[in-house]
């Protein structure tokens, strides 16, 4: 099995382990409320986002193509740079408004989400500035 | 008692060791300015980006291990965020300098 196929059966089995992890730790009760909602919405983003840039990895390696180049290091470095800033801010926020969230881990757990939200809203920000 | 005042120690000397840190890289871009150098070229800002990008991911891992020690560090909410946010600018300062000790590898 090539490593790419592998990779993509490793993010479908851990997206759905997160979930399911996820649904019974909230004892299925309030799941799709709230808060809950939001972290099980982005869990399911974060989890296609890396199915999908797998899959594309594949078939661009299927079809001869080099799938890591100077062009996409650098939009790694920068989307990097640009979510690692932001993500500052947002610990920042999450600091100013702790507050508002019901416990420590999901405040935690909250920002590790949006950080990847994050960097993957970044990575799209700098491709599209390049590309144009 | 010894242990809490340690962690204090040790958080005051990472938070004083920042703002050196920081007043250092002021001082180096002041005195670049003075003899009309660049502050920043396109091999400091790759850097730069290479550092901060390979710490972003790291601190992912940081907020991970300190979410799962939460509850035995028994720390508060603003604190647990604080050393959160000193340990991604630690983590940044390392990785920052040692990149620029072994230079840019692909």
């Amino acid at each position: 099995m090539k490593k790419n196929r592998k990779t993509l059966l490793i993010i479908a089995f851990l997206t759905l382990l997160v979930v399911l992890g996820f649904i019974i730790i909230t004892n299925k009760t309030n799941v799709f409320k709230g808060l809950n909602l939001l972290i099980i919405v982005i869990i399911l983003i974060v989890g296609v986002i890396a199915f999908i840039s797998a899959f594309k990895k594949d078939q661009e390696e299927k079809a001869g193509l080099t799938t890591e180049d100077e062009l996409s290091n650098l939009i790694k470095y920068k989307s990097g740079y640009h979510a690692y800033l932001a993500s500052m801010y947002m610990w920042l926020f999450i600091f100013l408004f702790k507050d508002k969230f019901p416990d420590v881990e999901t405040m935690l757990g909250g920002g590790i989400l949006m950080s990847s939200l994050i960097a993957y809203i970044s990575k799209v920000i700098v491709k599209k500035r390049i590309n144009d | 008692m010894l242990d809490i005042y340690n962690f204090i120690i040790m958080e005051k000397f990472i938070i004083i060791f920042i703002a050196v840190l920081g007043v250092f890289v002021m001082f180096r871009r002041l005195s670049s300015i003075k003899k009309g150098e660049p502050t920043a070229d396109e091999l400091s800002s790759l850097i730069l980006q290479k550092a901060s990008s390979l710490s972003f991911y790291l601190s992912l891992y940081l907020w991970v291990v300190l979410s799962y020690f939460s509850d035995s560090l028994q720390l508060e909410t603003d604190q647990l965020i604080g050393y959160g946010i000193i340990g991604m600018a630690l983590i940044f300062t390392i990785t920052w300098s040692i990149i620029k000790l072994l230079g840019l590898t692909k």
